[in-house]
């Protein structure tokens, strides 16, 4: 009986993210669709201002496919990302399109995008250390660039909720920082 | 008699002492061998600068060894690089290995006080229309972006334009940082690239031979992983050359060698007649490098190759002596020979000669080489040979006798004319075929790297985004300035050919150092920029009074700093460009790079656009080389035509109707073989031609010997023996792998050996019977 207890205890005792990769007792807790789309509100920190920007909108996404970031406050935007191209639309007309291909801070930005978005933990883990706090089937991850190049585009990065992502927090080098949270999610 | 034995003796002697003081005095010189094909071009049309900047690029493909390795997955990919990292530390000495991203990525923000006049050709646009509104939404979008990318601050830089230009500098670059390893974007499967920087020649053996011995192991380690490494670099085709002229020159080299030796000493039963048949050829050669290096200051790789065998003729001259020898006393044997030798000398010298006329500094010193080389073989045998072969007159040789027994058992053309039908109707079926023969002036006739290495290597530079056609457009000027507004003029009909996907893309140094113009004019659009847009974006913003004045503030100061080419030289970044900047003291110039091949059409739109730009050039290194070749055999030609009619003026006035019997059996021989060749190939090339020229060379020397010693028997065997040693010579180069010398070869062979055949068909009546005593021809 003591033998099982202190068993029991040590297992409390391991921090998850030392006993197995971080991210996999998250990934449990997590429902994961292949499609799910809902509203999102963000806020903008901008460090050389010392102010934030806030913006608001809809977001869909299919898993692998596409994902439709619609800013529609304060103003229109649609920035749609796919594994191959990020295309930037205003009122219908595209703005701008980047190849990932032939630009790979692009395809970087890209597969941090996806990673994040549509919580895929394995290909965020490629990129990023997890630490990783679970409560129940409340979560919590704090991930840590691998590289330099990573780092260069956001510092680190914090995850937040239950069966889905409910709030992402992404820090950049130059302290600016950003944090979007997520409601109505509809599969 | 004995006045004349030491006359001899004092010509010997003074002979001696030109060709010591010939060769030394070259020898003092100092040797230069020249391999560079450009040194071929005629001078006046190389433009210094053109043949700096082809020498430039030629060089960094020189000293550099890159590599690639590439695996299904990047981890097997990473793992490759990492064992043959290790593999390559044996090479430290010779080599520096680049195979990591620089620790400190400084460069990047290099160009951040510049990014109000260093702008993206896509802002420019942006800017140029409808006020900069686009830029000020895409500003927004960038801003309301979950993330920005580069960091943004409102304040320096609002509009994020050095966010495009970090954006498009990027998409230009092949190579990007990937776990600290240099990753190739264009391949499919994952491929990092290492370079090695050679420290030393690439052309040197032991360097090539330390390399490959660490390479060849370590590809097939790799490859036993299922990693591929795939190489490019000169040492690779330097060495794989190396190779190939060593196992040839151990299997076909040694193969002629042999055969001549063995043949002489089976001929002559005694191993002197093999020095003095070699000694004039030799003697020759060394007076002809002499000269030429005295004449030229350099001699040429090619003009060495080819001269040295057309100098072989030479043996003519030693064997008709010898075997004159062995039946007349020496004293009788050159009053005998002497009217042949000097017109066998004449005319060859006349059909080599004249192509000093050419206005090619190649065939100039070729014909220098082949005249000086003849005429000091020719003087060494009448002045050396007789001194040299103290022996009398031993009679007649065995193989002179048997030779002879077989020669008189073939039929005679004048006596037989279903044979003369047969080669008239050769001969014209030859000329109809030659007469619609197509030249083939390709320059991989000039490569002597195996397919596959070349392959390899073209795979690894289009990797890079080089063409593989080495073609490049240079764009002059008497500063930098003008030289980058030249270029940013001629941008925008490349930019159309690359639209018209034409041009897969180009590498220009205004892509990253625009001119100070451009410069000015970009910070103007900024400025304008700013008036337009900026209240809208300060209000979204949110600005104080006080920030949107250290904005503006900020926005004036980076408007106003323009980049230089004196800074730009200071700046990290500009090392990767050191190739496009070729500069000859006064002038400047730079090099556009093009990327992909470089079709027929686009050329021609390349060659259109640099017509109308004076100070730009169109520079196609591969296309020059078959252009050259094309000139040099268009030359070659007429001067064989104009050779061989020469050579018929000055037999006809000697030899008046029995002229056919000299000259036709080079001529019908040439057609033959040159028809044959061009019934097998796909098109005839300058060294087919030059090979022609020896068989002709060969051919009227053996007519003429025979026509003036009538017919011996030993004149006959000297011939055979010239024809045969210089089959074995030459001949044998068909079985070469090297382009060159097997289109050299090819010729030689059936060329000479139907030479030699007609020669006996086309035989004096007389043939035999005065000298022998026996009836021939009973045919």
């Amino acid at each position: 009986m003591r033998y099982f207890f202190a068993l029991w205890l040590a297992v409390l005792l391991v921090p998850p993210a030392l006993a197995e990769p971080g991210y996999r007792a998250v990934e449990a807790l997590m429902e994961a669709p292949t499609s799910l789309n809902g509203r999102f509100e963000q806020s903008k920190y901008l460090a050389a201002l010392e102010t934030d920007i806030g913006s608001s909108g809809r977001f869909s996404y299919q898993q692998d496919i596409e994902i439709n970031w619609h800013t529609l406050a304060p103003i229109e935007n649609l920035l749609r990302l796919t594994p191959d191209q990020i295309t930037s639309e205003q009122d219908g007309a595209l703005l701008t399109r980047l190849e990932t291909r032939s630009n790979p801070v692009v395809a970087l930005f890209s597969e941090i995008f996806f990673g994040v978005m549509t919580a895929r933990w394995d290909r965020l883990d490629e990129h990023f250390r997890a630490e990783t706090h679970v409560n129940g089937s409340d979560w919590q991850a704090i991930l840590v660039p691998r590289e330099v190049r990573v780092q260069r585009v956001v510092s680190r990065v914090e995850l937040q909720g239950d069966h889905y992502l409910r709030q992402v927090v992404l820090y950049e080098e130059g302290g600016d920082w950003t944090r979007i949270r997520f409601y109505d999610l509809q599969q | 008699m004995i006045s004349s034995r030491s006359g001899r003796k004092v010509a010997a002697w003074v002979w001696l002492l030109v060709v010591l003081t010939l060769g030394f005095t070259a020898l003092r010189q100092g040797a230069v061998i020249d391999t560079s094909l450009m040194a071929l071009l005629p001078a006046s049309e190389q433009q210094p600068l053109i043949k700096r900047a082809t020498e430039q690029q030629a060089a960094a493909y020189a000293d550099k060894l890159l590599l690639v390795i590439s695996a299904e997955d990047e981890l097997l990919a990473r793992t490759g690089v990492q064992l043959a990292v290790d593999r390559l530390k044996a090479l430290d000495t010779q080599t520096r290995l680049t195979w990591q991203a620089p620790d400190s990525e400084t460069a990047v923000d290099e160009l951040y006080p510049y990014r109000f006049t260093l702008l993206s050709q896509e802002t420019r646009t942006r800017l140029s229309t409808g006020n900069g509104s686009l830029q000020y939404q895409l500003a927004l979008q960038r801003l309301l972006n979950p993330i920005s990318g580069f960091g943004s601050d409102p304040l320096q830089d609002p509009f994020g334009l050095y966010t495009d230009l970090m954006l498009s500098l990027q998409s230009d670059v092949p190579v990007y940082f990937d776990s600290g390893l240099l990753r190739l974007k264009a391949s499919e499967q994952p491929a990092y690239l290492l370079s090695l920087q050679l420290l030393e020649d690439p052309f040197s053996l032991s360097v090539q031979h330390t390399v490959n011995a660490v390479l060849e192991p370590l590809m097939l380690e790799l490859a036993q992983q299922g990693i591929s490494l795939h190489r490019s670099g000169l040492l690779l085709h330097a060495a794989a050359g190396a190779e190939q002229a060593r196992t040839e020159m151990s299997t076909i080299g040694l193969g002629s060698l042999l055969g001549i030796i063995l043949l002489i000493t089976f001929v002559f039963r005694s191993p002197l007649p093999l020095v003095l048949v070699l000694l004039p050829v030799a003697t020759g050669a060394l007076m002809a490098v002499a000269a030429t290096q005295l004449l030229f200051g350099r001699v040429h790789m090619i003009t060495v190759a080819f001269g040295a065998g057309l100098v072989g003729v030479a043996v003519d001259y030693a064997l008709h002596f010898l075997c004159e020898a062995r039946v007349l006393p020496l004293d009788r044997i050159i009053r005998k020979l002497f009217a042949g030798l000097l017109l066998g000398l004449i005319s060859s010298v006349l059909a080599y000669a004249g192509l000093a006329l050419a206005p090619f500094p190649g065939l100039r010193q070729m014909a220098v080489f082949c005249a000086v080389g003849l005429i000091a073989a020719w003087l060494t045998v009448l002045f050396w040979l007789p001194v040299l072969s103290c022996k009398n007159a031993t009679g007649q040789l065995p193989a002179a006798v048997w030779l002879n027994r077989w020669r008189s058992s073939c039929p005679r053309i004048s006596q037989s004319s279903w044979l003369a039908g047969l080669l008239l109707v050769l001969s014209l079926g030859s000329i109809v075929v030659i007469w619609q023969g197509e030249a083939r002036d390709d320059v991989t006739l000039l490569q002597t790297s195996p397919h596959a290495l070349l392959q390899e290597d073209r795979r690894v530079q289009s990797l890079l985004g080089n063409g593989s056609s080495a073609a490049f457009l240079l764009v002059t000027g008497k500063n930098f300035e003008q030289v980058l507004q030249t270029e940013e003029r001629i941008q925008s009909s490349l930019m159309r050919l690359r639209d018209e996907a034409s041009l897969q893309g180009f590498k220009a140094l205004s892509q990253v150092l625009p001119s100070q113009q451009r410069q000015m004019q970009s910070a103007q659009r900024v400025r304008a920029l700013y008036a337009s847009q900026w209240p809208r974006m300060a209000n979204l913003l949110k600005l104080s009074p006080q920030q949107r004045a250290t904005a503006l503030e900020n926005m004036q100061q980076a408007a106003g700093t323009v980049l230089t080419p004196r800074e730009w030289q200071q700046l990290l970044l500009s090392k990767a460009w050191s190739q496009h900047i070729i500069s000859d003291g006064a002038d400047v110039a730079t090099v556009i790079q093009l990327q992909g091949d470089v079709s027929q059409s686009l050329k021609q739109s390349l060659i259109n656009l640099a017509e109308q730009e004076p100070a730009v050039y169109f520079v196609d290194r591969v296309s020059d080389m078959s252009d050259l070749l094309a000139r040099y055999r268009a030359e070659i030609t007429s001067w064989l035509l104009l050779a061989y009619g020469c050579v018929v003026l000055m037999l006809v006035l000697r030899y008046r109707q029995r002229c056919w019997r000299i000259l036709l059996p080079p001529l019908l021989a040439s057609l033959m073989t040159f028809a044959g060749f061009q019934l097998l190939t796909d098109g005839y090339n300058l060294f087919n031609l030059i090979a022609l020229m020896l068989v002709l060379g060969v051919g009227l020397d053996m007519g003429i010997f025979l026509n003036e010693t009538g017919d011996s028997d030993h004149t006959w065997l000297a011939v055979s023996l010239s024809a045969l040693s210089s089959l074995l010579a030459f001949g044998l180069l068909a079985l070469s792998q090297t382009p060159v010398l097997y289109h050299f070869g090819v010729i030689i062979l059936p060329g000479l050996l139907l030479t030699w055949l007609l020669a006996t068909l086309m035989r004096n009546p007389s043939t035999g019977e005065t000298t022998n005593g026996r009836v021939t021809g009973t045919l």
